[in-house]
């Protein structure tokens, strides 16, 4: 203990910022600094400019647009029940629902088809073959006759105010083409996975894209629980082959000259994956999309071309700068730590992770800060020291391992998440593209 | 069972006599007296007769002349009476069931009306059309030795295949009758039956011939359109072939989202399904509303309400071919209670029991209550469920309510729509709740057993009032159901 102290009191200030400098550089200024300015501006904003957010609920209560409301997936049947009902408790009821089957095998097609017949949604459309996630989404959108297209994800259940909060952002600013919804983790008590991943829905949802969103950089609307202009996904046409569509769309239409907004109070549950290997699946395919869609099919918005936009730029930049960069280099950094500090290991391995404890804990504070319903949250703390190793290790790793996947063999493209029919293809085309660029 | 009867006599001290007699018996119903054949002939006109008690000499016309005037005698008991026995001989000619010698005794007299209803409840039992068609196959097949009755397809049969012996029988519109005789005498092991086919048929006239097509589910138009979906692999979009037909036919079919041509199916796009697009109202939809539509009746059926009979060919048994011989005697349980019947008898029995109600009220102190509940809106479910499907709810109905109420309360059916209660020695709040559980009841039967089916009623509840008959009670009633519809 007491050669612990010493090792410390001879580094000294400088010398702890020299070790953990990968920290100090990197991690500190984007993740806390950042965060509590961009809360004391919100607070800022939120003082002065209540006003303008409540003139945008009275428009949106004078106007009632026409929503459609599409829920596209495979063998989700035993799913709709929940979600039907959330959507009938909701404060605002101007909308049609559109269930799209994209070719279940279970008994989804029985309960579509009694659900369409009792009322309980609008239509039920079925492909008898299986065509992958994009293509039952553009299938509900050719349908669609609302304003505003709210996507959900069959395994979600949504507060009974989150239409209404999810909508009214759009009233705020005209220039706003897309509002992502919150997204919490229903079974959190299930096990010590779905426990670590609320906490991470919080610090990375939450807390993280109202930051990217009050930046202007926000750069994907999740697919669980995203509402989207209809003009504008009909001017794009829809949903491209995904994995990772809802980050592709988001990026389209940020590149038609949209801004998009993320909502903290419009709130939808769901469902994670209970145990960490269901979880390694899940994430591999999130990492992937980062390879596939930002650095091979959107590369253009890294051109300074006449539709350079900066905020794309950052927006994108901040992406591959954190997730992917960052990523590698922190195996070089732990070399370093490893070659020059071989014999103190112990002591920087406890007082870094203490480091991180505290970071995230501070983390931790804004979500409290930020939300409303924070007396539920707060059972979450004492799991927080077990946050360091699964965001600083575990998803690390799996993310390391999906991204090399795709760079060297596009894996993606095999993922049997989509038919291999419409993989193949769109591999074909997107190498097209880059051809004729 | 009660039979009408008439005495027909010239000398007044015989008339009172046997009107005395008859009175007496609660087996038969006094409809007249006639001095003369010619007063009895109108008699017999007028009314639907079923025993005669007929004097042989008469001025004018005798007893037996009466009997050779008369066109058809139909089921008419005759029971003779006379001072003398001479005629005895030639009432055997006549088929007269009794011969009665004046003066008559009561228990002579009683002896007599006991043939009578023997035979009469014998004929009914042959007379019946079930039993008598039945029997004239079983016959039929069993002296010509057939052993197995084979359903022939036939357009101009109702169902659309004949039972040839049954069929030819029946009018057009009772052929499925058919069905029912050959499927009841299957139950009671006259015949085998093995499975041939499964027939659907309209639910309001058993007719096969229906025209079966697509409806909209919002208009129920049946003005639709079809249109083929395609699939683009590359670009995930969906959308109507029409939508990726250009104007140049060369040029095959171009992806109108991300503008590229189509090269083959299964390759590089597919035809995920179909979808409806409706002429009528613009709605597109893939599950289209089935229908199919009677071309006898015209009924448009719900494709899930018709109704569905198994077609069999019969093999006659051994217990069919002693019921051919004569050795065995058998009657229709169709015909032995039709459950309406047993509905139509508490309607006389409910009035009766109110009538004694209102009468006992003006003689003691007590309360009892009157309740109708109408259904509002169960004419919409009757059309869908066909005229047996709704004989066969309102029966269970029926039941279902007498099991639930209280042996002392008494209920029946207005009409096909409207239900009365009494409720005997009650308050006015015990009343009303037993109506709201009835209400309830009734709700949660139609709820299960048709998907989605929201009953609306009405219901009113009033006191017994003594100085009101029982039409009052019932038009009351009647009424406020009516001021509760119209508020609504």
């Amino acid at each position: 203990m007491t050669d612990f102290l010493h090792f410390w009191s001879d580094k000294g200030v400088a010398g702890f910022i020299g070790i953990y400098w990968f920290y100090f550089m990197f991690e500190l200024p984007r993740y806390i600094l950042l965060d509590y300015s961009i809360l004391l501006i919100t607070w800022l904003k939120k003082k002065t400019g209540w006003t303008s957010y409540r003139q945008a609920s009275q428009k949106f209560w004078n106007e009632r647009p026409f929503l459609s409301i599409i829920i596209p997936g495979k063998d989700e049947g035993r799913h709709y029940q929940q979600l039907i009902q959330s959507l009938k408790e909701q404060t605002y009821t101007n909308f049609e629902v559109i269930i799209v089957d994209d070719g279940s095998t279970d008994e989804t097609p029985i309960i579509g088809r009694a659900l369409e017949k009792n009322g309980d949604i609008t239509l039920f459309l079925r492909n008898d073959k299986r065509g992958g996630k994009a293509s039952a989404a553009n299938f509900a959108l050719s349908h669609c006759k609302g304003k505003y297209i709210v996507h959900l994800d069959a395994d979600c259940s949504l507060y009974s105010d989150a239409i209404e909060k999810a909508v009214i952002p759009f009233y705020l600013d005209k220039k706003i083409g897309a509002v992502g919804g919150n997204l919490e983790v229903r079974n959190d008590e299930d096990s010590l996975c779905t426990m670590l991943q609320a906490i991470e829905y919080l610090l990375y949802i939450t807390v993280g894209r109202t930051v990217s969103s009050s930046l202007g950089i926000l750069r994907i609307v999740s697919g669980a629980f995203g509402v989207f202009r209809a003009d504008a996904l009909h001017r794009i046409k829809g949903w491209d082959v995904g994995p990772g569509l809802d980050g592709d769309l988001t990026l389209k239409i940020r590149k038609l000259g949209y801004k998009i907004y993320f909502e903290p109070h419009a709130i939808a549950l769901t469902t994670v994956p209970k145990t960490f290997g269901e979880l390694v699946k899940q994430r591999i395919r999130w990492s992937r999309s980062l390879i596939r869609f930002r650095l091979r099919k959107h590369n253009d918005l890294f051109k300074p071309n006449r539709n350079f936009n900066l905020f794309n730029f950052a927006s994108v930049a901040d992406n591959m700068i954190y997730d992917l960069l960052l990523n590698f280099m922190w195996y070089g950094y732990i070399g370093y730590i490893l070659i020059n500090f071989s014999d103190s290991l112990a002591y920087i391995l406890i007082t870094g992770f203490g480091l991180y404890t505290f970071s995230k804990a501070l983390e931790f504070i804004v979500v409290l800060i930020l939300l409303n319903n924070r007396k539920s949250k707060i059972k979450y703390i004492v799991y927080l020291p077990a946050m360091v190793i699964y965001t600083g290790y575990y998803i690390r790793v799996i993310r390391t391992w999906a991204y090399f996947k795709e760079f060297f063999f596009r894996s993606s493209y095999k993922d049997p998440w989509n038919p291999i029919k419409t993989s193949s293809e769109a591999l074909r085309l997107e190498k097209s593209y880059s051809k004729s660029k | 069972m009660v039979l009408n009867c008439i005495i027909v006599d010239d000398e007044k001290i015989s008339r009172v006599a046997l009107s005395a007699l008859v009175e007496k018996s609660s087996r038969l119903n006094l409809v007249g007296f006639a001095e003369n054949g010619e007063e009895a002939l109108t008699l017999t006109k007028k009314h639907d007769l079923d025993l005669v008690f007929l004097d042989v000499s008469m001025p004018g016309m005798n007893g037996f002349e009466f009997l050779d005037r008369l066109e058809r005698r139909n089921n008419l008991k005759v029971i003779l009476s006379s001072a003398e026995k001479e005629y005895a001989l030639k009432a055997f000619d006549y088929q007269i069931t009794d011969y009665l010698l004046k003066p008559v005794s009561w228990h002579r007299f009683n002896q007599a009306v006991d043939r009578v209803i023997n035979t009469v409840s014998q004929e009914n039992k042959l007379g019946v059309p079930n039993n008598f068609l039945l029997l004239k196959l079983l016959r039929f097949m069993y002296t010509r030795n057939i052993d197995v009755l084979e359903p022939m397809p036939a357009r101009d049969s109702l169902f659309g295949y004949s039972y040839t012996l049954l069929t030819e029988d029946l009018d057009f519109k009772n052929h499925a009758h058919a069905l029912s005789i050959l499927e009841e005498a299957e139950a009671e092991g006259i015949f085998t039956g093995s499975f041939m086919d499964v027939m659907y048929l309209c639910n309001n006239c058993s007719n096969s011939y229906l025209l079966i097509r697509e409806n909209c589910p919002k208009c129920g138009s049946s003005h639709l359109d079809s249109h083929e979906l395609i699939h683009h692999f590359s670009c995930a979009y969906i959308g109507q072939e029409e939508e990726f037909k250009s104007g140049d036919q060369a040029e095959g079919l171009v992806c109108p989202k991300c503008s590229r041509t189509l090269k083959h199916i299964g390759v590089d796009y597919d035809k995920p399904s179909s979808i409806f697009e409706c002429r009528n109202c613009d709605n597109q939809f893939q599950e289209p509303l089935l229908k199919a539509k009677c071309n006898h009746c015209g009924a448009d059926n719900h494709v899930e309400h018709l109704e569905r009979k198994v077609l069999k060919k019969y093999t006659l048994t051994a217990k069919g071919k002693d019921l051919a011989e004569g050795n065995l005697y058998w009657q229709s349980k169709q015909e032995q209670q039709e459950p309406i019947s047993g509905m139509e008898q508490s309607k006389y029995y409910f009035q009766r029991v109110v009538k004694s109600e209102i009468n006992r009220k003006s003689k003691a102190k007590f309360q009892s209550m009157l309740g109708m509940i109408a259904l509002v809106n169960i004419e919409g479910l009757y059309q869908k469920i066909g005229n047996a499907g709704k004989k066969k709810l309102m029966a269970e109905l029926f039941d279902i309510l007498t099991n639930t109420l209280s042996a002392s309360d008494e209920l029946t059916f207005r009409d096909n729509e409207t239900f009365l209660f009494l409720f005997t020695e009650q308050k006015q709040e015990l009343a009303e709740t037993k109506i709201v559980e009835i209400v309830g009841r009734i709700a949660m039967l139609l709820n299960d057993n048709f998907d989605g089916y929201q009953l609306e009623t009405n219901e009113a509840v009033s006191p017994i009032n003594e100085e009101w008959s029982y039409e009052q009670h019932i038009s009351e009633l009647a009424g406020k159901i009516n001021q509760t519809q119209n508020l609504r």
